[in-house]
């Protein structure tokens, strides 16, 4: 594979003019045609959305507003991104992410400068390579194939030596991706025999954490941790790992301890934040809470939430008047946005409840609840478990009650979730309340099932298809039933033949993944069904 | 907060605003080479503003060792690429020098931290280049269990009194005249950063050139 330059459509953004000039008649100098300018962030982004560009080209600097990161972070999470893209930052350092520290999203390269022409070219082409190796497995993972995905990672496997290790990562990680725990760990062991590259190691830690073996993990993440200690990633997994058992604590101060090394990671402050709420180490959660904000000024991350915690945290902390200061700013950068506003209006209601003032603390509850009312799309789910719980505290029982129902029915089989409801019950000491609805919630879902699985085995196939169909219109968030869906849709597929099939199944997986069924839940059923796709549709090698 | 703390990051942004300052210089020195025909008081400039540029780079990441705020990211590169980097950092300059830079890559792939990698061989290639005359010669091969980069140069070669201390040895370091100072002890300590089952990268340096001068070597396990 070649590289030609003169066809690339490049996006180069640059507030010093003079730079900016003088980086174009480098791409000029390359033959390179099609350069479309812009001087910061904003205009950057609309000219991302008018086109799109083969190579993305920016400073790290773009004065005031976003900087680069930033809006590296923003057009991939909006799906603005195409995977062919190269992202190159400009920087002063080669490896900033120390002092960045924004370790949530890397660009394809950061390029140091001062650099020349030559330079120039030969990353644009080191990474328009790669791009272009990695593009069918990409094309097959956007398309949900993972079949696919993985049938071109070992076909370039077996054809490339150059790219070998960076293939198998990728293949390790596709492996990850449909739950097959056994040539993941493989790959890994393969490389470390060779190596001894943190990643891998990694990778065989995360292989430990799914597989149930948490003592393993923290073990090696720990022993990882000992020889980089600048490997944020790590920090995450084993934060992850102590919150899964229970050891909020322990989760807080790795949290901590990987904030103070990279300190400018939106996501990670707000885990911090989170957790030291949790724990009850309100100092900690402000701190944390106050820098989720600020970071978030120019940040695709900055949510109302964050306010609405930091406001809950001071309250809770005794500054009533800190708490009312920060839900006006919260008023103040989310206007016109009903979710925010309830937000503001049920902290507003317990600030008012701490100072002893139930007319003020109910009005401010009554305008929330009229406020959910009157919009049209649902709202969050841990909104509406706020809005129950803050009707448990001025004693409308029954209202938080009609609330907390079908967010319990509807989430049952969400185990972080339903703990939050669980130890929202122990911390207003409402006595066993919803403990009776989950568990009846629960042992419904298991007949439910039984019921379903004992139709399928009588051959009752479309009967059982109806039962699951019937019950995820009652609950259309559950997880267990949706994949009950998939598994007959797909037996359906196997006898019937029929090709309408395979769409439809395809659009529940979809939803599958809209409604955050994890990955590894689904990997599996994805490859039989991409086993079972159509003939023309199938890609060519 | 205590102002220490800020270092770091007050270093990172001062050095990000003089690179780009630098960039500018570069990018007028460019300008003006072109206009007045290779000048070598231009040339010359060039030569500077690189050498500054390769210093900041060096003291950033010396000071972040020291403050254990640096790890190396090793992966798996193609040495002819990291040949081709260097080159490309310096092609400019040689030429308006008139010095010409041969490459020979026997090596396929090595584990390392390409961005320090290209960074020592940088500084390197910028000392040979003050002290040939008119040839250097940049090599790669497999040594046992390493891999060896090598620079070769037709210069005088290094004085004998910078070849009787081993230059991995930093407290032998010749801190007051030596004028690569800063630049061996900066290699030598990337060399040591690469680790493989129980070995570690070293330095060394000889007058046993091809060409005739000054001979480094950089070994990676």
């Amino acid at each position: 594979m070649t590289i030609n330059l003169t066809d690339k459509k490049i996006l180069l953004i640059e507030d010093n003019p003079f730079m900016r000039r003088s980086i174009c008649s480098m791409l000029y100098t390359l033959d390179i045609e099609h350069v479309v300018e812009a001087n910061n962030a904003g205009k950057a982004l609309a000219a991302i959305r008018k086109r799109s560009f083969d190579v993305i080209l920016a400073d790290y600097n773009l004065g005031d507003g976003k900087n680069s990161l930033q809006l590296l972070e923003e057009i991939r999470t909006q799906n603005l991104l195409p995977f062919k893209t190269v992202f190159i930052i400009i920087s002063g350092e080669q490896t900033p992410q120390m002092v960045l520290g924004a370790m949530d999203v890397k660009p394809d390269e950061y390029l140091a400068k001062p650099f020349n022409a030559h330079q120039l070219s030969i990353r644009l082409k080191r990474n328009l390579l790669l791009k272009q190796l990695f593009y069918p497995i990409n094309q097959a993972i956007s398309d949900n194939n993972f079949a696919q995905a993985i049938h071109h990672c070992d076909r370039l496997l077996s054809q490339n030596k150059q790219h070998h290790l960076i293939l198998l990562r990728k293949r390790a990680e596709l492996a990850l991706a449909i739950d097959d725990l056994k040539k993941a760990e493989e790959i890994y062991l393969q490389i470390l025999q060779r190596r001894e590259l943190p990643w891998a190691r990694l990778g065989l830690g995360i292989i430990a954490f799914r597989a149930g073996r948490t003592e393993q993990a923290i073990d090696i993440f720990n022993k990882i941790l000992q020889k980089t200690p600048l490997f944020m990633e790590c920090y995450d997994w084993l934060s992850q790992i102590y919150q899964h058992i229970g050891q909020t604590e322990k989760a807080e101060h790795i949290l901590l301890k990987a904030v103070e090394l990279s300190p400018n990671a939106i996501l990670r402050q707000k885990k911090l934040g989170t957790t030291a709420y949790q724990n009850q180490h309100l100092e900690h959660a402000e701190n944390a809470f106050k820098q989720v904000i600020k970071l978030g000024k120019n940040s695709i991350h900055k949510n109302s939430e964050d306010f609405a915690a930091l406001a809950k945290t001071h309250n809770d902390n005794n500054k009533t008047h800190e708490a009312l200061n920060v839900l006006n700013a919260l008023r103040n950068e989310f206007r016109h946005d009903s979710e925010a506003e309830i937000r503001a209006l049920l902290v507003e209601s317990e600030v008012h409840l701490h100072r002893k003032a139930p007319k003020q603390a109910d009005d401010s509850l009554n305008k929330a609840l009229d406020l959910s009312q009157s919009i049209e799309k649902s709202l969050p789910k841990k909104l509406l478990l706020e809005l129950s719980k803050t009707c448990f505290l001025h004693k409308k029982e029954s209202l938080g009650m009609e609330i907390l129902r079908p967010l319990i029915k509807n989430h049952i089989d969400d185990e972080s979730f339903i703990a939050e409801i669980q130890h929202m019950q122990k911390q207003l000491d409402l006595k066993g309340f919803s403990d009776n609805l989950i568990k009846q919630t629960k042992k419904e879902l298991i007949d439910l099932n039984n019921r379903g699985v004992a139709l399928f085995d009588q051959g009752k196939i479309e009967e059982a298809l109806n039962l699951f169909e019937d019950a995820f219109e009652r609950m259309p968030h559950n997880h267990t039933i949706l994949l009950n869906i998939i598994k007959i849709q797909l037996f359906k597929l196997k006898t019937e033949n029929n090709q309408q099939n395979y769409q439809k199944i395809q659009t529940q997986l979809r939803l599958a993944q809209e409604l955050g069924i994890p990955q590894q839940k689904i990997g599996q059923l994805q490859i039989e069904i991409n086993r079972l796709q159509p003939k023309h549709e199938k890609y060519a090698d | 907060m205590p102002t220490k703390n800020h270092f770091p990051t007050l270093l990172a942004s001062t050095i990000h605003d003089i690179k780009n300052s630098l960039s500018v210089v570069l990018q007028l020195t460019r300008i003006f080479s072109s206009k007045y025909k290779n000048d070598p008081d231009l040339t010359q400039l060039e030569f500077e503003t690189h050498r500054i540029n390769n210093s900041l780079m060096q003291l950033l990441v010396m000071y972040k060792i020291d403050h254990n705020k640096f790890q190396a990211d090793i992966d798996e590169h193609p040495v002819c690429d990291i040949l081709a980097d260097v080159r490309a950092q310096h092609i400019l300059l040689l030429e308006g020098r008139h010095i010409s830079l041969s490459i020979q890559c026997k090596a396929d792939l090595l584990f390392c931290d390409n961005t320090l990698v290209c960074n020592a061989l940088s500084t390197l290639l910028n000392n040979a280049q003050r002290y040939s005359r008119s040839s250097i010669f940049l090599s790669a091969y497999p040594d046992g269990d390493f891999t060896c980069l090598a620079i070769e140069d037709d210069g005088e070669g290094y004085p004998a009194a910078m070849l009787e201390n081993d230059p991995n040895d930093l407290n032998k370091l010749d801190w007051i005249s030596g004028n690569t100072g800063l630049g061996l002890h900066f290699v030598s300590t990337i060399a040591a950063l690469h680790e493989n089952k129980g070995r570690q990268g070293y330095i060394k340096i000889d007058n046993d050139s091809q060409l005739g001068g000054a001979r480094f070597r950089l070994f990676l396990p």
